[in-house]
């Protein structure tokens, strides 16, 4: 099958139910991601339907919360410690999953978490607000990660240059900042929040409670592991980076994670999960406090809203797949019953194409990069069979309708 | 006799759709019940009026549905206040044939001031009230957000309130939305301030989660009329225990 | 009649919130929202609803031809019940945006609150005690609402009948006493909605289709 660039489908179709189209790119091991590869995207059914909605709709129906819930609890009752050390890790920043998954681990399930963050690229006001809260308000223990900001920002522009993904080398430090404090405290058992199916993943990987080790534990060589699109070995032989930076963003190492058993577990396996009622459970118990104006970008107030550079990760799956952050908080949306598709389109229609413009200059100084590099590499990060220049704007080909 | 200052006690329904919803700080669109079922609880229980606001018609950029507002209130004796989307002198017109006294205006007040003294003009001051969702930004100050809480608007609440009035508004419905569906209380400070400045009545709300939260909000603000949506949606408090408490502090109330 | 209940319709002449009115009369009566003349004239008994502006208020009546049918109605003594602007129009005239006729049913004029003191806001916006007075207390419309019952005011403008015996009831804001229940033979205005104040308004929606009936 004829592929458009990033190996995304040519033949453009939105989903029946939520808002999001065939371009959306599954998850993948990113540490591996290069320029060329070509992506796996969402699969839809015969029916126009999405897997993440056939998910949803499965969800809703088949599942017995009842029984999932019993085997959270035995899951607890085998880790739980009570000799005062940390029986679980729970990653995230303190936003309303992370916030949820912690909180209600220690005060329903009694357990014992050590919360660990991977900290954003640049705290926004709110967001290192939010961060705190979750420790002075709803009473958790964490221990924040900041890796080195001089690579990490050659990083992120090396990404942004190459792979047109400035995020990608926060996502590859942050999904293995949890295995690796896990392995260092010796705790054994791990929580997310979601399973990434709720974004469109395979079906398959979503009914059993627990993430394939593949995506946090490998051995891998400094030639292997690429970030930024570019090898380790490559970066240090160029003295762009000493040997020892690359530390934070290697996987664990699969001999220790298989000695030490670990396991991690989404909590939205076990208990029917709800980003919106996550909100609302932070709202009343880690001091959560939604933005006090809607994002640019989309049209809500509490998701991803801790880092600046969030809006440029958005903007860029915009120009790549034609979705930006309104198309997937409103598709979770219809997922979860909150609005009906006539209202995500339309909220959609209104808010995905916006320009971040607010931290749009701290982004190009972040990355130092300037405006017509920038420019120059968004443009020439537009798939043909998504965008047209017509009287001088890019225009999307295919509008959501 | 003090009879003058008899304080309303009101119920804000917060629609979308056919459902009544509940946020907190302006997010999040949670059904919390069935609009007639809740408006006809709080009418039987002696409410003093209703607000009936469409909070998605902005920022969906679609039509109040006035059918439903008129199934909802049929056969509701009481003051109606109504308001969301709420683009021109028209659609206040319908709203007001369709039951309503009073038509909350907002997103559309700020981005068309002009549309506040059509309005006045056209139906009188008493049926146009300035719906302000105010968000505090420093000491004393707070700043008007338009489209379901989502947009800072630029203008300070204190001096649009004055601003609306001037051009004819005839009462304002003050939100706040740091205190929305928080259950911490109102926010005193700023019904103060809009107090100072309103030569109408001001409509205080956001933030009661206790009977002792609006008891201590109108004894501290001297406000004349008070509204909750989370105390009484999520039965926390009923119309009844509000108002009796109201009384035995010594506030004149309709029982 | 049909029915055993008298045929009442309510005026639409274009100044909204008719609904409860409509709605509160259906409780007793046969009723019928209308701006026929002759729908009018033939009517058991009138409500001549209204909020809004004087000037626009006799505007709509004009625009409509319903003046003529309304004066016809009340020189035959057929009960005629206006609501707040409705109960402003029938005094003679009122000082809102310039100086405006009104339909000179009953003689006095309507003017603008005064200023009153710091808590007293205008519009008067609000439930108000009626202090029924002596001929109020007699009088059928009244009948079975308690002295000081409260009733749902909104408006910036008052009622001052030139003849102290029409005042049925008066009210008070800010300090200020005004006519809040007025009457002449059989034409009644109320301020206050009795459609918007709860049980006890519709007693006296009740007690109007009583009037009309007799």
């Amino acid at each position: 099958m004829e592929t458009g660039m990033y190996g995304l489908p040519l033949d453009v179709k939105f989903c029946t139910r939520c808002v999001i189209s065939n371009q959306r790119p599954r998850s993948t091991v990113e540490f591996k991601s290069t320029k060329d590869e070509k992506k796996e995207t969402v699969a839809f059914g015969s029916d126009g339907v999405c897997d993440a909605c056939r998910y949803a709709e499965w969800k809703k129906t088949k599942i017995d919360w009842k029984k999932r819930e019993n085997e959270l609890r035995a899951l607890c009752d085998k880790h739980r410690r009570s000799d005062g050390s940390y029986d679980c890790i729970v990653p995230g920043s303190g936003g309303k999953d992370s916030g949820f998954t912690s909180h209600i681990l220690k005060y329903t399930y009694g357990m014992n978490p050590l919360t660990v963050t991977w900290a954003p690229h640049l705290y926004t006001e709110v967001g290192w607000k939010n961060f705190q809260n979750w420790m002075h308000v709803g009473g958790l223990d964490n221990i924040l990660f900041t890796p080195n900001g001089r690579v990490h920002r050659l990083l992120t522009k090396l990404a942004f240059q190459n792979l047109l993904h400035p995020f990608q080398p926060f996502i590859i430090g942050q999904k293995y900042v949890a295995p690796k404090t896990a392995l260092h405290y010796k705790v054994p058992l791990i929580f997310y929040g979601e399973n990434q199916a709720e974004y469109g993943n395979k079906i398959e990987e979503n009914d059993k409670p627990t993430m394939d080790e593949r995506f946090f534990a490998q051995d891998v060589t400094l030639d292997e592991l690429k970030l930024g699109g570019v090898s380790a070995a490559e970066l240090i032989k160029e003295k762009k980076i000493f040997p020892q930076d690359v530390s934070p963003y290697l996987p664990a190492p699969k001999d220790e994670i298989k000695k030490l058993g670990v396991e991690v577990h989404y909590l939205g396996y076990y208990l029917r999960w709800d980003p919106q009622e996550n909100f609302y459970y932070c709202a009343e118990h880690t001091g959560f406090q939604a933005n006090s104006e809607r994002t640019e970008g989309t049209y809500s107030k509490y998701s991803s809203i801790d880092d600046k550079i969030d809006r440029f990760h958005f903007y860029t799956t915009l120009i790549k797949f034609g979705m930006g952050q309104a198309s997937h908080d409103a598709s979770q949306e219809v997922r979860n019953g909150k609005i009906t598709r006539e209202e995500a389109v339309a909220l959609v229609r209104k808010y995905d194409q916006e320009f971040p413009k607010k931290y749009f200059k701290e982004f190009l100084e972040y990355v130092d990069i300037d405006e017509g590099t920038f420019w120059k590499l968004i443009d020439a990060g537009r798939p043909p069979h998504l965008w047209e220049k017509k009287n001088g704007e890019w225009i999307l080909k295919y509008q959501l309708a | 006799m003090a009879q003058n200052k008899i304080v309303r006690v009101l119920s804000r329904l917060d629609i979308k759709g056919p459902h009544v919803v509940k946020t907190v700080h302006a997010e999040g669109l949670r059904v919390v019940g069935e609009p007639r079922v809740l408006a006809a609880r709080y009418y039987e229980a002696w409410v003093d009026g209703i607000i009936y606001m469409d909070i998605v018609a902005s920022l969906y950029e679609r039509e109040f549905d006035f059918e439903q507002l008129k199934r909802v209130t049929e056969g509701l004796f009481i003051p109606l206040t109504v308001g969301g989307g709420m683009r021109s002198v028209s659609d206040i017109d319908r709203a007001l044939r369709s039951g309503a006294d009073k038509v909350a205006i907002n997103t559309h007040a700020v981005y068309n001031p002009p549309l506040i003294e059509e309005a006045a003009k056209r139906f009188g001051s008493q049926c146009v009230v300035l719906s302000v969702e105010a968000k505090a930004v420093g000491e004393e100050r707070w700043e008007a957000y338009t489209e379901g809480g989502r947009e800072p608007s630029g203008k300070d609440v204190v001096e649009w309130v004055r601003e609306a009035t001037a051009r004819g508004a005839g009462e304002i419905l003050l939100t706040s939305i740091d205190r929305d569906g928080t259950k911490k209380g109102y926010d005193i400070d700023l019904i103060q301030a809009v107090r100072a400045a309103s030569p109408v009545p001001v409509i205080a709300h956001g933030g009661a989660g206790t009977v002792e939260d609006i008891v201590d909000a109108v004894l501290a603000t001297d406000a004349k009329a008070i509204s909750a949506s989370t105390l009484f949606h999520y039965d926390l408090a009923s119309v009844g225990e509000v108002k009796r408490a109201l009384a035995a502090a010594g506030v004149p109330v309709r029982l | 009649m049909t029915n055993g209940k008298p045929k009442i319709v309510v005026v639409d002449y274009g100044v909204g919130n008719l609904q409860n009115a409509v709605s509160a009369v259906a409780l007793y009566a046969n009723v019928s929202l209308t701006s026929d003349a002759e729908e009018i004239r033939e009517a058991d008994g009138v409500v001549l609803p209204g909020v809004g502006s004087y000037p626009s208020g006799m505007d709509g009546l004009t625009k409509r031809g319903l003046i003529a049918p309304i004066l016809d109605v009340v020189r035959r003594g057929v009960p005629l019940l206006g609501i707040c602007l409705g109960a402003q129009l029938l005094l003679e005239k009122s000082t809102e945006f310039g100086e405006t006729e009104g339909l000179g049913i009953i003689s006095g004029n309507v003017v603008r609150f005064p200023e009153l003191s710091e808590d007293a806001k205008i519009p008067n916006i609000g439930w108000r005690p009626l202090g029924i007075t002596e001929e109020g207390k007699d009088s059928v419309l009244l009948d079975g609402v308690p002295d000081e019952t409260l009733m749902f005011f909104i408006h910036s403008y008052v009622l001052q009948p030139a003849d102290k015996k029409a005042v049925l009831a008066t009210s008070e804001h800010g300090g200020y006493t005004f006519a809040s229940v007025v009457r002449k033979d059989a034409v009644f205005g109320t301020q206050f909605h009795p459609e918007k104040s709860g049980k006890l308004g519709l007693r006296i929606v009740e007690n109007f289709v009583r009037i009309v009936s007799r």
